[in-house]
């Protein structure tokens, strides 16, 4: 039986690959053959000089490193696609309602999921790893010895993601726990960043501590001895038969027991009861609240809410040698301006799109696509300027900059939203996507191709005007002009927005994914 | 209250709906019946305004019908056969939005809720996700929420799809009394046994033309049988018997 969900399963994939169409799958082989030319070799390339030139005394804290940072990538993306895997694409019910046992189907599943999101990437790094310690070391034993590891290590980690699902499943809502693990996956760039940066800068350091541990990999990764070379893979294997069982244990009891009915408690939602209002203040209320009750809705916003930070460290690069703390009235005010255009457009763009999930509800109701633009529009509004004054206001505190140049920048960064927010929802209602498998992707490959342009535009501009100004600020004709100039935009800007408006009443030309 | 006139939609090559001609009278509970596939969903979003006729017109309350005739949408309501709720709302917020884009009256607004919460039973349930109700739980809020407002036309497209036996017969039992206050009803089932106990008149749509339209006993005349049930009178006409 297990063999039939496993060939079941990989026939599924086939189909999968089979209906991606020509065009993506001639860009998925370039990607992965891009991926096996450059990055790849150069990771292997680190891997063995690293292996071959660290003293001795720090291999361990060094392999512990290695297996401490594979880990914690790989469990975050296990639970991810095991959630979406076991839970969310109700596949599981479907076995279940054959005659296929608990204990069988999850078998089949974990070793698929094993194979695909640990061992496919820890048997290859324990095979560059092994053999590197075999060429130092002289013993291919240790080879072997590393590929035991990273397997064992691969059973742990698929484990655990296994043990955690099942076990919050009967605490949290699983599409809870889902939207939570998309919301860490949006924000993961930036502790990537932030952890190479921390290893790059301390690597050694790291090491070092991390060899102080009380860890040895001493007699079974390197220096190999018999003795405790076999015993650590005997426990080795003994932990893992321990980790598969106990996730075993957790997810067929769960499993069989119907894990949805697993007594968790509905959360309620207390709101007051009849309340009516103005269909517009209606409209946006219904947009907050599908914004703050979702973290995937939260994880696709957020990357573009920290935009002006890379539109920051970009100026302070270009203007090499000043240090945050030196960030001038011109910087500040530029950085704003391309800060505020490339967050309205995108969340113009993503909040209208947005609406083409319940584009059919919205038509049937008595709303001109007036109203429905104009509550979108505002909603826009006090989300994205607040925010984005917010995040100014906190540079301000640490530029030289002057009060007057605060008000400026919260007067061009209203005047910007204005004039941005709509041409976003242009772009979003131009052709809006509906996926049921990614419900957060709305925008079609025109509009992102749009909104990526802009984005660079404004990076190019905001170098420009930076190189115009120089270090004396802009004068008050050039600020006036400039203020001036936004006006006008922002004013003009609400002919757009009747455009949206009349893109509402005459329906959005809706994309069906998945 | 519905005049239909010659209204047609083309998809590619394919006509989905042809030359559909009818009307529909205040007060009436109207059936429109056909097989899968023969163009009842077309039709019904089509007069809702929600799709653009290839062909024909649709008037509702004398007036031509179209997407962006919110005057003509604010006196209807569609419950359509997969209802298109908002997920990330509780059963009262949704509620709650749809009475604000009706801009109905708060006091009406609560009477008349708590009278259909009354009758499908959902007393304490508002209060939690949409995404997390049943279908007929979501079938009950989209009724509510079409049925608040007290349109002079209901569309319903498969509303007793998922509800329980005794939402079903309430639900039954509510148009038929909701037709006598003269307002209408156009339905849209597989149901036939219910067609045949609540419609005032009946349409058979086959391959997106009419086939037959009238009373039931016209109906029973066309084919000449005057004891028949809607279900053999269907059969007969569509061929599936």
């Amino acid at each position: 039986m297990v063999r039939l969900i496993l060939k079941t399963e990989l026939r599924s994939l086939f189909n999968y690959w089979k209906s991606l169409g020509e065009t993506k799958m001639v860009l998925y082989i370039i990607l992965g053959l891009l991926l096996l030319l450059f990055p790849l070799p150069m990771l292997v390339s680190v891997i063995f000089s690293l292996t071959l030139s660290f003293n001795e005394s720090v291999l361990d804290g060094y392999i512990l490193l290695l297996s401490i940072t594979s880990a914690a990538v790989l469990t975050l993306l296990s639970l991810h696609f095991i959630i979406k895997d076991m839970i969310l694409d109700r596949s599981v019910q479907l076995y279940l309602s054959f005659p296929i046992s608990a204990a069988e189907l999850f078998f089949a599943k974990f070793i698929k999921h094993v194979l695909i999101y640990a061992a496919s990437i820890l048997l290859p790094l324990g095979a560059v790893l092994g053999t590197a310690l075999s060429m130092r070391f002289g013993q291919w034993m240790l080879l072997a010895d590393s590929l035991v590891y990273f397997s064992v290590l691969s059973i742990f980690i698929v484990s655990l993601a296994y043990a955690f699902i099942f076990l919050t499943a009967n605490i949290l809502p699983i599409r809870k726990i889902s939207e939570i693990l998309s919301f860490l996956g949006a924000i993961s760039f930036i502790l990537v960043y932030l952890v190479l940066f921390l290893i790059g800068d301390a690597f050694t350091g790291m090491t070092a501590r991390l060899s102080d541990m009380p860890v040895s990999f001493s007699g079974f990764l390197y220096d190999y001895e018999v003795l405790s070379g076999s015993l650590a893979v005997l426990l080795l294997i003994a932990a893992a038969v321990l980790a598969f069982k106990a996730a075993e244990l957790i997810s067929v009891r769960a499993l069989s027991r119907g894990w949805e009915a697993g007594g968790r408690t509905v959360r309620k939602h207390r709101t007051a009861d009849g309340r009516v209002r103005h269909p517009i203040g209606s409209l946006m209320e219904k947009d907050l609240r599908l914004t703050t009750r979702n973290f995937k809705e939260i994880a696709a916003l957020l990357p573009y809410y920290l935009m002006p930070l890379l539109f920051i460290y970009f100026s302070t690069s270009v203007d090499a040698g000043s240090a945050p703390e030196a960030i001038g009235a011109s910087q500040l005010l530029v950085t704003a301006i391309g800060g505020t255009l490339v967050i309205s457009l995108f969340i113009g763009a993503y909040n209208t799109a947005r609406d083409a999930e319940h584009f059919a509800m919205l038509k049937a109701l008595p709303l001109s696509g007036r109203h429905i633009a104009g509550a979108k529009y505002g909603f826009t509004l006090l989300t994205t300027v607040p925010v984005v004054m917010a995040a100014f206001a906190v540079v301000w505190l640490f530029s030289s900059a002057g009060i007057g140049v605060l008000l400026q920048l919260l007067v061009f960064i209203t005047l910007v939203s204005m004039a941005a927010v709509p041409v976003g929802m242009y772009i979003g209602s131009a052709n809006p996507v509906v996926s049921s498998k990614n419900p957060v992707k709305r925008l079609d490959t025109a509009s992102n191709i749009v909104i990526t342009v802009a984005i660079f535009a404004a990076l190019v501009l905001t170098a420009i005007i930076l190189g115009v100004l120089g270090d004396d600020g802009a004068s008050p004709v050039q600020l006036l002009t400039a203020g001036g100039v936004l006006l006008v935009l922002a004013l003009s800007s609400l002919w757009m927005l009747r455009k949206v408006g009349a893109r509402y009443d005459q329906g959005f030309k809706i994309t069906y994914k998945d | 209250m519905i005049k239909v006139d010659r209204l047609g939609k083309r998809y590619g090559t394919h006509d989905a709906v042809k030359n559909l001609d009818f009307s529909v009278g205040e007060g009436e509970l109207f059936a429109f019946i056909g097989p899968n596939g023969s163009g009842k969903s077309t039709t019904i979003q089509m007069i809702t305004g929600l799709l653009k006729a290839t062909s024909g017109s649709v008037e509702l309350f004398g007036e031509e019908m179209g997407m962006d005739r919110v005057h003509l949408k604010k006196r209807i309501s569609f419950v359509p056969d997969t209802p298109d709720l908002i997920g990330k709302l509780t059963g009262r917020e949704y509620l709650n939005f749809i009475s604000s884009a009706y801009r109905m009256d708060e006091t009406d607004f609560r009477e008349e809720q708590q009278k259909l919460v009354d009758l499908f039973d959902l007393e304490g349930k508002l209060d939690t996700l949409v995404e997390e109700y049943s279908h007929g739980m979501r079938q009950k809020v989209a009724l509510i929420g079409a049925l608040v407002h007290r349109p002079d036309i209901l569309f319903l497209d498969e509303p007793t799809v998922g509800l329980d036996p005794k939402s079903n017969r309430n639900l039954k039992n509510y148009l038929r009394d909701y037709i006598k206050q003269g307002k209408t009803v156009f339905l849209t089932t597989h149901n036939l046994a219910l067609a045949e106990e609540i419609a005032t008149d009946i349409l058979i749509i086959y391959n997106g033309e009419n086939l037959a339209h009238g009373s039931l006993g016209e109906l029973r005349s066309r084919i000449e049988e005057p004891d028949a049930t809607l279900e053999d009178i269907f059969l007969k006409l569509t061929g599936g018997s």
